[in-house]
């Protein structure tokens, strides 16, 4: 190998190029000087292209550049050769520089060739130049667009910034309302609660927190059950699940639990908040505290009970005491009569078989013991008709009270045989009453007005009826006797009486069985009378009068 | 003469005033001949239907009246007169209700029954005997005109 090398650069088995010159001037100096020139134009051309290529770094293809610029220089390196070659015989080392040229040169040529329909495809100048325009053109176009585009953005922002404006406002409106709703929920005194679609509860007021003495996450959900009574629990969820399931508005009263254990009643009320649709956007739920109230009622209701029974009891011991009266009197009817017969009877026997024996104050004895009897016996009597007339069941129909005093008149005709009295008789409404028993009423009234006109040589006694503020009232009024006003308290009590037994009969029982049956029929009897002047009975009927 | 074993007139009453009372009224008006008393609601049967002490009498042989007593001992007027009404043999018989009691509901009951008169025994023994007599006196005359003339 050195060997080789030195041979390389020997020089000494060749003869110089010169000597092929002859070494001719001339001919020797026109090829070392075109072989000068040439080499320097070849270096010169390779500094030149590393230069564009320094500075367009932007080129494409810049290898094929670098390719150019290698094999240039080889070119001129071999032109250096033959200079060299003239004086010295170095063919072996100018014949190793052609062949590295060569290397150098054929890839370049085939890369060449291979990149020429890419470097055909390339723009012409012409045509990049049409394309400026046009992309100046476009650039024009895009600017006048960012402009526009600019104003827009600015347009916009303008617009956010209003609206962001307002909805600060509106939000701040919004924080307002929703702390009036706030206040204004944990203010009142119901617990509220609200609640989504599904029936979830996620909001209470804190009045609910309050009563219960729960925490919000105790609550959350379904949470409320435990403060509720397991016994209606069931009752209370099956009917809100219904009322969600529905949307139709809960309403229910149920007890709840408080803080310190002890349950209160609550009227709970829950009505679904729907979008335009119709559908449940949320429930909003109260708890009224009815506890007072349901308190009360049940108080009512105990008390309603309570009375009910004792009503029923007093009526089942007022019926018994009917019965025993009834029975009472029944016995009085058939027994007390019996011996006042016996009393008057036998005095009878002893004044009809012995009456002759007898002295004139015996006989007068006897009779007036008759009439005691007798008087006893009419007080029994008027004291069933009172007792019995008191009890009897009440047959309200329409009475024709024109019919039915005049047929009393006729019956009290017995009365007034051999009297002179002026009865005056006005038209009379009818009423609605029980006939038999205001029968008796007429004819105890006006028997009275015959009877206490007895002394009156013109008697008269007037019937009839005026309006008043309590409606129609009837009135028997006579030019009697008429009594002192400062008894009239005792006028309708039984066996009361204004008048000693020798100036008029009676039994005192007359007036009072008037008030009694005049109360039965809900009407008012009253008197005014003065004495020697005369009386006038008064008296309604409730369930009103005809004309 | 076998008819004045026939008794007119059968007085049930068992107040033995108001019974003497009642006589004495029948007599005064010469109507005491023949009557039969009973003291109480079944004697008065015994001697309707010929039971016990009657056995011997015929249930034919009526009274021309019976004068009844609503309160009676052991079987009440109201009983006496069911059974009189209800038998075919005695339907016929007049009877007369004298009694103390005005109570409506003895009243409503005894005309159901089929009751003749009905009469309240008043205190007063002059109405007493007079109603007595009267009622006494129609039934006997409405029955048996012929006996009355003889």
């Amino acid at each position: 190998m050195p060997d080789f090398i030195q041979r390389l650069y020997s020089s000494e088995e060749f003869m110089p190029h010169g000597h092929c010159y002859l070494w001719t001037p001339g001919i020797v100096w026109l090829h070392v000087i075109s072989d000068a020139l040439i080499a320097l134009a070849y270096y010169s051309i390779p500094i030149t292209l590393a230069w564009f290529v320094r500075r367009r770094r932007d080129i494409d293809f810049r290898w094929i550049f670098v390719c150019f610029a290698v094999f240039i220089l080889a070119c001129g390196t071999t032109h250096l050769m033959e200079i060299w070659n003239v004086w010295h015989g170095n063919y072996w080392l100018s014949g190793s520089v052609k062949a590295l040229t060569a290397a150098a040169s054929i890839p370049t040529a085939i890369l060449l060739t291979r990149l020429m329909p890419q470097a055909v495809a390339l723009p012409s100048p012409k045509a990049l130049t049409r394309s400026n325009t046009a992309l100046k053109e476009e650039v024009e176009m895009r600017q006048k667009a960012q402009a526009s585009l600019s104003k827009l953005n600015a347009e916009l922002e303008r617009r956010v910034a209003e609206r962001t404006a307002e909805l600060q406002s509106s939000n701040e409106r919004l924080r307002e309302s929703e702390a009036q709703f706030r206040t204004m929920v944990d203010a009142i005194s119901q617990l509220a609660w609200m609640a989504q679609p599904d029936g979830f509860i996620y909001w209470y007021n804190q009045r609910w927190f309050d009563y219960t003495g729960t925490t919000p996450e105790q609550m959350e959900g379904w949470g409320w059950q435990r403060v509720h009574d397991p016994a209606v629990l069931p009752e209370v969820v099956e009917l809100w699940k219904t009322s969600v399931a529905s949307g139709e508005p809960f309403e229910m009263d149920f007890p709840l639990r408080a803080a310190d254990g002890s349950f209160r009643w609550f009227l709970t009320r829950a009505f679904p908040l729907k979008d335009a649709a119709g559908r449940v956007l949320r429930w909003c739920g109260t708890n009224t505290d009815i506890g007072r109230m349901r308190d009360a009622e049940t108080e009512i209701q105990r008390l309603n009970s309570d009375l009910e029974r004792r009503v029923i009891e007093r009526t089942a011991q007022l019926e018994a005491a009917n019965k025993e009266l009834e029975a009472f009197s029944y016995s009085v009817s058939h027994d007390l009569r019996s011996p006042l017969r016996a009393v008057d009877g036998f005095s009878q026997a002893v004044l009809e078989d012995y009456g002759p024996q007898l002295p004139e104050a015996g006989q007068g004895y006897l009779r007036t013991i008759r009439q005691g009897a007798q008087k006893m016996g009419m007080l029994i009597d008027d004291l069933l008709t009172f007792s019995r007339l008191s009890r009897a069941p009440l047959h309200r129909q329409t009475v024709n009270t024109n019919q039915l005093v005049r047929g009393v008149l006729d019956d009290l005709s017995a009365q007034r045989t051999g009297r002179q009295i002026d009865v005056r008789f006005a038209e009379l409404p009818t009423c609605c009453g029980d006939p038999a028993l205001l029968k008796q009423v007429w004819i105890n009234l006006l028997s009275n007005a015959f009877k206490y006109t007895g002394k009156r040589e013109a008697a008269v006694v007037e019937i009839g009826c005026t309006v008043t503020e309590e409606g129609d009232v009837f009135f028997v009024k006579d030019n009697g006797t008429g009594f002192d006003m400062r008894y009239a308290g005792k006028l309708f009590g039984v066996f009361q009486r204004l008048h000693r037994a020798d100036e008029y009969d009676g039994t005192g029982v007359g007036l009072a069985l008037v008030q009694r049956i005049i109360h039965r029929h809900g009407g008012r009897v009253w008197a005014e009378a003065e004495v020697d002047r005369g009386a006038i009975f008064f008296f309604t009927i409730e369930g009103g009068t005809h004309r | 003469m076998s008819e004045s074993t026939v008794v007119e007139i059968l007085l049930v009453e068992d107040n033995p005033q108001d019974l003497e009372l009642a006589q004495r009224a029948l007599r005064k008006a010469n109507l005491a001949n023949r009557i039969h008393v009973a003291r109480d609601g079944a004697e008065a049967l015994e001697f309707i239907f010929c039971e016990g002490a009657h056995a011997a009498r015929k249930v034919e042989d009526t009274p021309k009246v019976i004068l009844l007593d609503l309160k009676l001992p052991k079987v009440d007027g109201l009983e006496v007169l069911r059974r009189i009404k209800g038998d075919p043999r005695t339907r016929g018989i007049p009877v007369v209700m004298i009694t103390s009691s005005k109570e409506q509901s003895d009243v409503v009951e005894s005309y159901a029954l089929g009751v003749n008169s009905y009469i309240v025994k008043p205190v007063n023994f002059e109405n007493f005997a007079e109603a007595v007599q009267r009622v006494g006196m129609y039934w006997l005359l409405l029955n048996q005109p012929p006996k009355l003339e003889e």
